[in-house]
């Protein structure tokens, strides 16, 4: 009777406890949610790292000097992409002038293939450059820039690069006389205008969102260095909660999740590589600088992970490119300044067909069997739920849930245990 | 509730005084890690898994896929096999610094007995996959073990033989008569 009553207080105790830890941490996961993506990102580059650690032990080097090393690595690496990038993007003299020349090319190319383009795509186009040509306009303080920064180059390309500003001068001229003329003749019919936000107010919001972002991707290289130390600790306390009736069933879950999610990531990370060494090589071969080769493919190539989407953003960078590159040496010898447009489209559509015909299948293989109906719903998802990063994530996360429930119900079944 | 005990025990387990050490001194007494040095042994005590069992609860069922080797740290197993309508048989007791399943570190066979702690026992847990990453990352560690894992199998199954030689001349000698 005493031990029925002992019994009864322990289900009780466990049952309320247990309730209101598991309210607690599905509150905790809801009020972290934004913390989610990055904890997750931070997560998959530590696990992506995992086989480097584990090469390193093979070669006898202990696993805090190797990651050290590793980080050491990532460091310089980063440090090197970012000097680049500044280099290029803080020197606001080189901005001015690929804005100008940007500016240019984009109306030149605009202007010689508009009397090709069907109406209902000049419709759409027209607002969409008229908005980019004032967004690319020069204030008067850039003007003095460009001035300086023309002093600075060869007399050739100086007197060019000024012609390209008086163009687009007066192409922003006339199209701001033109948006004048119109708005007085919607105000005549609607006699109101709308109102726009202060400059100072969209800033300080977009400062704010920045501190905000930045504040929540920290977390990123804090998860991704403590799980590079992690030796398995954290899985071994994991498994260590789980009652000993499912622990083998568990360990052999969490082994066909590792061997699934591993093979998944080694086979696109192989076949983002694979892709962007197609865009280097291909663009090199059209006479684009190598450094600028480089860095497309390296975006064409890490956007690749996206499905759909990847593709889209390799095409937009490289086509970018090739509308406003000033100077080629193609290798291939009908490749020239005014068809290189024509080269990067061909550029894409071979890395494109390369990745579906060849890498794919023989790279990613069986890794992921998954229907292309859920992976593209899952990659909606990801999107509409968290943005860009929700849709790089969406596809290993199906993979991971895809192996849970498989192995689960498989294991469970063979352990006699439903 | 004996589920529900556990998994409650794990979580609020107190911090174990023998902690590595004593882990280390059980290891070292396993002839399946018997070729390996103190910092290999070392690696092996950081994989393996340590785990709990209550008086009358299973390590493992017969039948069931084997997928770890077990330890046992403090208490006792017995080894079992059920019996339809009847009292299990019981094959042997394995107490403390001895292991069972073996095999389970080679395939994911069905496990030929079921193994019940017969007292509150502290095992410790190898699990198979554990190893195979350890002969891939490690192979100078993960070889050893492999090679006293065949010597042991190698040595049971001569043992096997010459019981089943006995047996047969018995049986033999038997009809003989």
């Amino acid at each position: 009777m005493r031990d029925e009553q002992q019994r009864f207080r322990a289900a009780v105790l466990y049952s309320v406890t247990g309730g209101i830890g598991a309210l607690l941490s599905l509150y905790l996961v809801w009020a972290m949610r934004a913390l989610i993506v990055p904890t997750l990102i931070g997560a998959l580059s530590a696990y992506l790292c995992r086989p480097l650690l584990r090469e390193a032990r093979r070669w006898h080097i202990p696993h805090k000097l190797a990651v050290l090393i590793l980080l050491g690595a990532f460091m310089i690496g980063i440090g090197r992409v970012i000097g680049e990038a500044r280099s290029f993007l803080t020197d606001e003299s080189s901005l001015v002038e690929l804005r100008v020349r940007g500016q240019f090319k984009i109306n030149e190319r605009y202007a010689a293939f508009k009397q090709n383009l069907p109406k209902w795509v000049l419709v759409e186009a027209e607002p969409l450059l008229r908005d980019l040509n004032k967004r690319l306009a020069l204030s008067e303080r850039e003007s003095g820039v460009f001035e300086e920064t023309m002093k600075t180059l060869d007399a050739d390309d100086a007197d060019r690069y000024r012609a390209y500003r008086q163009k687009n001068e007066t192409h922003v001229r006339a199209l701001l006389t033109e948006e004048s003329r119109e708005r007085r003749r919607l105000a005549k019919s609607a006699r109101a205008a709308p109102e726009t936000a202060p400059d100072a107010a969209v800033n300080e919001s977009f400062l704010l969102s920045a501190v905000g972002i930045l504040s929540l991707w920290i977390v990123m290289p804090f998860v991704f260095v403590f799980l590079l130390f992690d030796q398995g600790e954290t899985l071994k306390s994991l498994v260590g909660l789980v009652p000993n009736r499912y622990f083998e069933v568990t360990l052999t879950v969490i082994h066909n999740v590792d061997k699934a999610l591993g093979a998944y990531l080694r086979g696109v990370t192989l076949e983002c590589g694979l892709v962007g060494l197609t865009f280097v090589v291909c663009l090199w071969l059209c006479g684009i600088d190598l450094k600028v080769c480089l860095a497309i493919g390296a975006i064409a190539g890490a956007a690749n992970a996206i499905p759909f989407l990847g593709p889209a953003i390799g095409l937009v960078i490289g086509a970018s490119y090739g509308i406003i590159a000033e100077e080629i040496h193609p290798i291939l010898p009908f490749i020239t300044l005014d068809n290189l447009l024509v080269g990067v489209l061909v550029t894409v559509a071979i890395a494109q067909t390369l990745d579906n015909v060849y890498f794919q299948p023989i790279v990613l293989g069986k890794a992921v069997d998954l229907q292309p109906l859920l992976v593209i719903f899952g990659v909606m998802g990801g999107s509409i739920v968290f943005g860009v990063a929700g849709m790089l994530l969406a596809i290993p996360v199906i993979v991971v849930v895809k192996v849970v429930f498989a192995t689960l119900f498989k294991e469970l079944r063979a352990y006699s245990l439903i | 509730m004996e589920n529900t005990n556990t998994l409650w025990g794990n979580i609020f387990k107190p911090e174990s005084d023998s902690g590595s050490a004593s882990r280390m001194s059980v290891l070292k007494k396993i002839p399946l890690f018997a070729g390996l040095s103190r910092r290999e042994l070392g690696r092996v005590s950081d994989i393996i898994h340590e785990r709990e069992y209550e008086r009358g609860e299973a390590v493992f069922l017969m039948d069931q896929p084997g997928a770890a080797f077990f330890i046992v740290m403090e208490g006792e197993l017995d080894i079992i096999v059920p019996q339809d309508g009847a009292d299990p048989l019981k094959l042997a007791t394995i107490g403390e610094g001895l292991s069972v399943g073996e095999l389970a570190l080679l395939d994911a066979s069905p496990r030929s007995a079921s193994a019940v702690a017969s007292k509150k026992t502290r095992a410790l847990a190898f699990f198979r996959e554990d190893l195979h990453k350890l002969l891939e990352s490690e192979p100078f560690i993960g070889s050893k073990i492999y090679r006293t894992l065949s010597t042991i199998i190698g040595a049971r199954l001569r043992a096997t033989n010459a019981q089943l030689q006995k047996l047969t001349e018995k049986n033999g000698n038997a009809k003989n008569l």
